[in-house]
């Protein structure tokens, strides 16, 4: 038998008029009061624990009122206005110009060297360029798309491994291969590689 | 995070990592029921606000030494019970009442001067009966009338024999049909 059954019984037994009847509380609660009910307690007992703690390091401080003696001037939160400057734009690392141009020559540096050795006699480096081959291509094989996509971005900004090989010798071809470069693609990439500067001649 | 057994929510609170959490979670499975029974004993919202919230702060403190000897909830109702039972007594002593009956008139006013009080209606006259009873009555009626506790429960909560509690029961719901039959 249910507890309000047994209840409901009970009345009946002794000829209440209650008997039959469903209990119902007349009073009202203010609305949202259980749900911020917690709040209200667990902010108590926090004060609560301050307190205790004060009370036995500094029970003097407990009767100091807590509150800041500074004065505000007359609608002080209502007026002000914090300006709200624009974000820098964030750019991913690969995006970046200069590690752009940094990944392209490895790539190229990389791509000259293996044929290098390819033209090498046979039975010197020739094996040693061939065991470099076979490295890298295994190498290509491990990358992920993700990856594989980020070196055709690099293989697309339109520099070569041939170009890069003549880049320090001839300053004709450097002038012309710098040439396709805007003006503020350079001052970009100067401003963007100057902490690199700065931490390595802090290093050095 | 779901509900949890009380069990749990014990094991919980002892790690310090998760007491808040499980406190929290104690504190939502019981409020309503605990808000209820002290709003009968004391009647008003301010007053229940102010017990509860007492109450609530006491089982923070005093869970650690929770032994599961007895039910979580008949231990919650004991810590609440008497805390009313505190703040009824103090407000006696406050407002120089010393009768018991004084005291319930005091509390049938409460009643009566609530914003939503409708003499006519069946359920304001069974508060206004309610507070007539002695404190004694009073709980044990509410417990078992509203709260539909079983009377070994309410034996631990109220650390009274079945007996007397059944016979206390018996007397408080005569006495309220008296009122109601008489108002």
């Amino acid at each position: 038998m249910s507890d309000r059954l047994s209840i409901q019984n009970e009345l009946k037994e002794l000829n209440s008029p209650l008997s039959g009847q469903v209990p119902r509380m007349p009073y009202a609660v203010p609305t949202g009061y259980f749900e911020t009910l917690t709040g209200q307690v667990l902010s108590r007992i926090r004060q609560e624990e301050v307190d205790d703690e004060l009370a036995s390091l500094a029970p003097g401080l407990l009767k100091t009122s807590r509150q800041t003696p500074y004065a505000l001037p007359t609608d002080y939160f209502k007026s002000v206005q914090i300006p709200v400057t624009p974000s820098a734009p964030v750019v991913p690392l690969f995006r970046r110009t200069w590690f752009r141009y940094t990944s392209a020559v490895a790539a190229m540096l990389l791509g000259v060297t293996i044929w290098l050795n390819q033209d090498a006699p046979s039975g010197t480096t020739g094996s040693a360029g061939a065991a470099v081959v076979i490295q890298y291509k295994e190498d290509l094989q491990k990358l992920d798309e993700g990856q594989k996509d980020l070196l055709q971005e690099f293989v697309e900004a339109g520099m070569t491994g041939e170009e890069t090989a003549q880049l320090e010798k001839s300053p004709a071809l450097q002038a012309s291969l710098l040439a396709d470069i805007s003006e503020e693609e350079l001052t970009d990439f100067l401003e963007q590689s100057e902490p690199i500067t700065s931490s390595t001649e802090m290093n050095n | 995070m779901p509900l949890q057994s009380d069990a749990e929510l014990l094991q919980a609170f002892r790690v310090p990592e998760t007491r808040e959490s499980a406190y929290t979670q104690l504190i939502r499975k019981y409020q309503e029921r605990l808000y209820w029974h002290i709003r009968r004993l004391v009647v008003g919202h301010d007053d229940a606000n102010d017990v509860l919230q007492n109450v609530l702060i006491r089982v923070w403190k005093g869970l650690d030494g929770f032994r599961s000897d007895s039910q979580l909830f008949t231990w919650l109702y004991r810590i609440a019970t008497n805390e009313c039972l505190t703040f009824l007594e103090q407000q006696k002593r406050r407002l120089s009442i010393s009768l018991d009956q004084e005291g319930s008139a005091h509390l049938a006013d409460r009643v009566r001067a609530d914003q939503h009080f409708d003499a006519d209606k069946a359920e304001w006259k069974l508060q206004l009966a309610i507070q007539e009873l002695p404190e004694k009555q009073r709980l044990v009626f509410t417990l078992r009338y509203y709260d539909e506790m079983p009377y070994g429960e309410m034996s631990q909560v109220l650390e009274t024999s079945e007996g007397a509690l059944k016979a206390s029961y018996h007397h408080a719901v005569k006495k309220v049909e008296d009122f109601l039959l008489n108002h």
